[in-house]
Parts: structure tokens; C-alpha cells; sequence
């Protein structure tokens, strides 16, 4: 079976395609790309997902709760930090979010892949209780997503006979 | 009413010790022979009795005292008292900056004997203007930093983009005249051909030789690939979600098939299949890389521009003030065309120079060139390059026009629209912002340009006009979720007074 990721980015199609070519091509990997805040909840709500891979500066898209929190802080990516936001709804909930977060999702489920990487950050996915980070740098390899992937897949709890 | 107007015999009454600043008299050793309240309150000396202090201990810098004194005399020998003078203090461990006037008392033999004056507490006003001092000097440390990363930048992008040049130029044969991006069905079907070529050569690997021999010559997971990627070829654009993406994942396969082809043991299949799969991939692999190379180069083009504008406008106010001088509307804009020549031809955008009049306004020429080629380049980032209803190629326009003694330079594109409520409220002005539509498909930009154009504008006495409206009007409502899905005929006026001759 042919594992579910999800990558909200959205430089995905454009500046960082050429990290897309081995998910494609190896035939194991079902991927849906998210390029804003907006479509992501579509995915996350609507498809049950063995990785997500978060980037932090996201743009809102068209939904209003995400345009109104992008626009309070600025209508900046970088500091409107989205996809910290959206993990916050995924793990935390937020009451003021229409949409309940979907129920299968779990930290494990979720790592951050951003240019950002300071020690707020850190403080933020540690309470999320999100493990994988890998730092946006212009050296990495383009199997990066497959290695991240990987990384999210083998945080997956065993499941336990008879349990 | 009379009764309370302060008579003379109140001032010649007045205590000295309530006045609201600081007043005092020391020896020559400094030691407070009397001092009021508010110099009590500031030194934290007891509110009554005796002081009991002496002003030399509360020097921040015990050798300023000894300088002070000296300056005083000094000044006094000059017959002029020691005024305005900023002291530094510390009480206890707090800092205490007063403005001291202070004049010496002298005996009758004319020796300094100590000193009377009065001090105001400017701590706070100090440590204010302390701060901004050292703000001010750390924003000339940034412009000067980011100056100089942004100069080192241009010219690694030139490097880049020559190289980038030179890396086209191996491509030869190439399918294309120029170095322009190809237009992205162009780009589909070249792909399309070469994918099935390889496709088909792979199917013919296959059948080259018994499955005894073919394992000889290759591990069954290699073979099992090779399978996997003719359907995979055959199908790209149903398997690969976003077109962006076909050239990548193509070249990484055509690079994986060349790898395995390196693996391939010889002497068990024939050797023609084997050298046509080798030149399929490397065909195909050929075909991708220069189609992401053409794209690159001219992301570079753009970026080296965005760069360029970002440096312009950081050291904008850092530069000697040039004498504006008359000059003429058609000449600048006959620059800023040469400026963007090569952006507009790396993404086959035609600037169309419509009716630009020969006329003169009274401007800075370096900042007003600035500020057209920013519209210009919006102009040009901002246009959608195909539309398959279209039979003309994409474009930009620019046209002058006079009215009232000013010169509307207006620069006009078919693309992206900019939103009603962003020109409505004027955030496409904002510093930093950049609309809402002008994101997509990856085009770079800083939020600065606009911004620019229009300081540069009023500085000069114009303004800047936006206009966005769809290319065919009536086709969506407003309301509609896709009204701003559709190409927007956008203009952007520059208005300018004319110099008067």
C-alpha cells in the first residue's frame, strides 16, 4: 500500500519541485500538495494521511479564519507563521476554529520542514510534541522528502498484539 | 483680583529651597554646604539637617570632577559661568544625568573658595536621546552591511547568470532560437515526445533477450523498475499533479535509467537495445535539464533586478542629493526598456512603446529612472504569459499622455490582478506588502517597489493612479469565488508635473 503523505508548502510547485521528482517516480508514495493554510485543512479533514510535512510560513488561502489571523499579524508569512498555527489546531485544537481537528492525527503524523529555526520555534514544536525537524537549507539532497517521510513513519508506535 | 498677583515682598521672602530644580552651594572640596529639596531628592541625601555629603562622591567618573573644577575657573577667568554642562552621577547604582550651571565663589583674595549653581535631573531625556544615538548608528552599520551583502549578491547573480548563459549555449542543438522560457505547452509535448521514445526503447530492452539473460545482465529489481517506468512515461501527466513538475521528475528518471543502464553487464543482451536505451535517457535527461536551466536564468534575471531595486532604495538616503535637472520623459523610459530588455525577453514579453511624447520634467534622473523601471518590471513579473485564446504574445505597454501641464506615464499589462480593496485602501503601497494575487507562481518580490515609485513620485510633486480590471468585462461577478481567477488588464499612471522652460 502506497503511503499517504500530505506536504503543505507553497513553494512546492515552483522553487522546490525538484524535491517533489523521487516521491513521484518511485510509484510509493501517494502526495498531495497543500500551498496554503486553506486547502491543508481541505486535505487534513477530507483524507487520513501517514505523514504531513509542515512548512511554517504559509499563505492563508481563502479561507476567512486564516486570511483574518495572516491579516492581524501583518500579512506577513513570516510572521503570521501559519503552519504553526495549523499544527496548533491539528494537535491542540483551537475553540475558535470552526472545524474540529480530524481525529487520526497525532504528533507522530507531523514534521516541519521550514527555513525557520530559532529557538521559539523549537519551544513551540516541542509543546506540540512534533519531533521531526529538518531546516530548509540550499545543500540538502533532493531525496530530503523521502528521508523526512521516513523519519515520520518510524515514529509510529507498534501496534501491540491484543491490544 | 489685585490680592493674587505675587507682590515684591514675596520674591525677596522666597525660600530658595522650594524651587522646583536643584540648587546648591558646595566647597571647593565639593562638600554641600547647602542644598535644597530637589537636590536631596535626586542624591538621596536625608530631606533635613545637614547634608552631610560631598558632591565628589557621586561622580560617575571620580577624574570628571577634578575637569569640571577646572573648566569652571576657567570660564571664570573668562568672566563666563559654567553653564548647560551634563554631568554624569551614580547614586548608589543608578544612573543620574543632570545639567548643571554652576558658578565659582571666590574669596577676597580672589582664590576659588567653592561653587553655587543649580542642576535639573535629564536622566530620562538623556538616556532617550542615548538610545536613539546608538539606534541611528546601528541602522548606518545595517544599511551599510546590507549594502554591501546586496553589491556581493548582484554581482554572484551575474556570475550565475553568465554561467547559466554558457550552459545553454553547450546545449546546442538546442529546439529553441533563444534563451526565453519556453511556453509551458510547448514544453508538454517535447517532453511528451521524448518520454514515449524512452518508453518505447525500454519496452524493446525487454524484449531483447530471454529472461535468463536478462537477469544476467541485471538484478530483477533493476528490471522491475525499468517496467515501472514505462507506464510511468506514458502517463506522466496524469501520475505528476503539477505541470511545474514535469521537467524535474522527468530528468530524475531519465538519470535513474542512465544509472542503470551503467549497471548493466555486458555480453547477455544485445548491444543495440542497450546503447538506444543510453541515448533515450540521456536525450530525455538532456531535455529537462536545459528547459530548468531556461527557467532558472530567468529567475536569476529577475532576482538581480529585485536585488538591484532593494539596494537603490536601502541606500536611497545615504547618497549625495543629485541636482534635479530637466530631463526627458521619452529618454527615461527609452532606459528603463534597455534596463528590462533582457527580463522581458527571458519570459517572451513583448514591451510594446506606444505614444510616448517628447517632454520634459524637472526630476532627479537616477531616482526617477528608479521608479519607472519598478512599474515597468511590475509590469512585466505580473503579466500571464499565454492564454490560449490569445494569439498575440504576451506584453506590456507604456504610453505617455499630457493633460493640465502634467505628464500621465502609464504602463499598462494583461496578468495578474491586483484586488479592488488592495488599491481601495492602498496597501499596495504599504512597505513590504505584496498583493494578494502576486504570489503565485513563485515570482519573487520584495513589497519595496511600488512603495518607492510613489516617495519618489510625490518628492517630485506627482502621484501614482492604479487601475485593475478584468481583460473581458461582464464575464464574472464580482461575488464570484473565481473573479480574480481571470486576467485583469491593470494600469499603473505616473503623474508628474512638467518642467516649465
Amino acid at each position: 500500500m502506497k503511503t499517504k503523505v500530505l506536504w503543505v508548502e507553497d513553494s512546492a510547485r515552483l522553487e522546490l519541485r525538484n524535491l517533489t521528482g523521487p516521491i513521484y517516480i518511485s510509484g510509493e508514495y501517494d502526495m498531495n500538495l497543500a500551498e496554503d493554510a486553506t486547502t491543508a485543512v481541505r486535505y487534513l479533514l477530507t483524507k487520513e494521511y501517514d505523514a504531513v510535512i509542515l512548512d511554517m510560513r504559509l499563505p492563508p488561502g481563502i479561507d476567512d479564519y486564516w486570511v483574518k489571523i495572516y491579516r492581524d499579524k501583518g500579512e506577513d508569512k513570516a510572521d503570521a507563521r501559519l503552519g504553526l498555527e495549523l499544527a496548533d489546531w491539528l494537535l491542540n485544537g483551537r475553540t475558535d476554529f470552526p472545524s474540529k481537528p480530524p481525529i487520526w492525527i497525532k504528533p507522530y503524523h507531523v514534521g516541519v520542514f521550514t527555513v525557520e529555526n530559532d529557538p521559539t520555534l523549537h519551544t513551540k514544536l516541542e509543546y506540540l510534541k512534533i519531533k521531526v525537524f529538518e531546516h530548509k537549507v540550499a545543500g540538502l539532497l533532493d531525496t530530503i522528502l523521502v528521508a523526512i517521510i521516513n523519519r515520520i513513519k518510524a515514529q509510529k508506535p507498534e501496534s501491540k498484539n491484543g491490544m | 483680583m489685585t490680592d493674587k498677583i505675587p507682590s515684591l515682598d514675596q520674591f525677596e521672602d522666597f525660600d530658595f529651597r522650594e524651587l522646583p530644580i536643584g540648587v546648591y552651594m558646595t566647597s571647593l572640596d565639593g562638600q554641600f554646604i547647602v542644598c535644597n529639596q530637589s537636590v536631596r531628592r535626586m542624591l538621596e541625601l536625608p530631606l533635613e539637617g545637614s547634608p552631610n555629603a560631598s558632591i565628589e562622591n557621586f561622580y560617575a567618573n571620580p577624574a570628571d570632577r577634578k575637569a569640571a573644577i577646572d573648566h569652571a575657573v576657567k570660564l571664570a577667568e573668562q568672566g563666563k559661568i559654567f553653564e548647560r554642562e551634563i554631568l554624569h552621577l551614580k547614586v548608589r547604582d543608578r544612573n543620574l544625568y543632570v545639567e548643571d550651571y554652576c558658578k565659582i565663589i571666590q574669596n577676597s583674595e580672589g582664590h576659588v573658595i567653592g561653587f553655587v549653581g543649580c542642576m535639573v535631573d535629564i536622566t530620562k531625556d538623556f538616556e532617550t536621546r542615548q538610545h536613539e544615538r546608538e539606534l541611528r548608528e546601528r541602522i548606518e552599520e545595517l544599511r551599510f552591511d546590507i549594502g554591501r551583502i546586496l553589491h556581493a549578491n548582484t554581482t554572484t547573480l551575474v556570475m550565475v547568470k553568465q554561467t547559466l548563459d554558457a550552459v545553454v549555449e553547450a546545449f546546442e542543438p538546442k529546439p529553441y532560437q533563444d534563451a526565453s522560457v519556453p511556453p509551458a505547452e510547448e514544453v508538454e509535448a517535447m517532453l511528451t515526445n521524448y518520454s514515449e521514445v524512452l518508453a518505447s526503447t525500454i519496452e524493446r530492452l525487454t524484449h531483447s533477450a530471454d529472461e535468463e539473460r536478462r537477469l544476467k545482465a541485471l538484478p530483477s529489481s533493476y528490471w522491475n523498475k525499468l517496467l515501472g517506468y514505462i507506464s510511468f512515461l506514458r502517463e506522466f501527466r496524469e501520475r505528476i499533479p503539477t505541470p511545474e513538475s514535469y521537467p524535474a521528475t522527468l530528468r530524475n528518471l531519465a538519470n535513474d535509467v542512465g544509472k542503470i543502464h551503467s549497471k548493466i553487464a555486458p555480453g547477455y543482451i544485445p548491444r543495440e537495445p542497450t546503447r538506444e536505451l543510453q541515448n533515450a535517457a540521456w536525450h530525455l535527461e538532456r531535455i529537462t535539464n536545459l528547459v530548468e536551466v531556461l527557467d532558472t536564468r530567468a529567475v536569476v534575471i529577475q532576482m538581480d533586478y529585485t536585488i538591484h531595486s532593494l539596494r537603490e532604495f536601502i541606500t536611497s538616503d545615504v547618497r549625495e542629493p543629485v541636482e534635479r535637472k530637466s530631463i526627458s520623459i521619452k529618454s527615461l523610459i527609452d532606459e528603463c526598456v534597455k534596463r528590462l530588455a533582457e527580463y522581458a525577453r527571458s519570459l517572451k514579453i513583448d514591451i510594446d512603446r506606444k505614444e510616448v511624447e517628447d517632454v520634459y520634467i524637472n526630476a532627479s534622473e537616477r531616482e526617477m529612472v528608479r521608479a519607472l523601471s519598478n512599474l515597468m518590471h511590475n509590469a512585466i513579473k505580473y503579466s500571464w504569459r499565454r492564454d490560449p485564446e490569445r494569439t498575440k504574445p504576451a506584453w506590456v505597454s507604456v504610453r505617455t499622455k499630457v493633460k493640465d501641464q502634467k505628464v500621465y506615464v502609464e504602463f499598462e499589462n494583461w496578468g495578474v490582478p491586483i484586488k479592488r480593496e488592495e488599491i481601495e485602501k492602498e496597501k499596495v503601497f504599504e512597505l513590504g506588502y505584496r498583493g494578494e494575487m502576486s504570489k503565485d507562481r513563485g515570482r519573487l518580490g520584495t513589497g519595496i517597489g511600488l512603495t518607492d515609485t510613489r516617495r519618489v513620485a510625490v518628492s517630485h510633486g506627482g502621484h501614482v493612479e492604479i487601475e485593475s480590471q478584468p481583460a473581458v468585462r461582464g464575464t464574472h461577478n464580482e461575488k464570484n469565488e473565481n473573479y480574480y481567477e481571470q486576467p485583469f488588464l491593470t494600469k499603473v499612471i505616473m503623474v508628474l508635473p512638467l518642467s516649465r522652460k
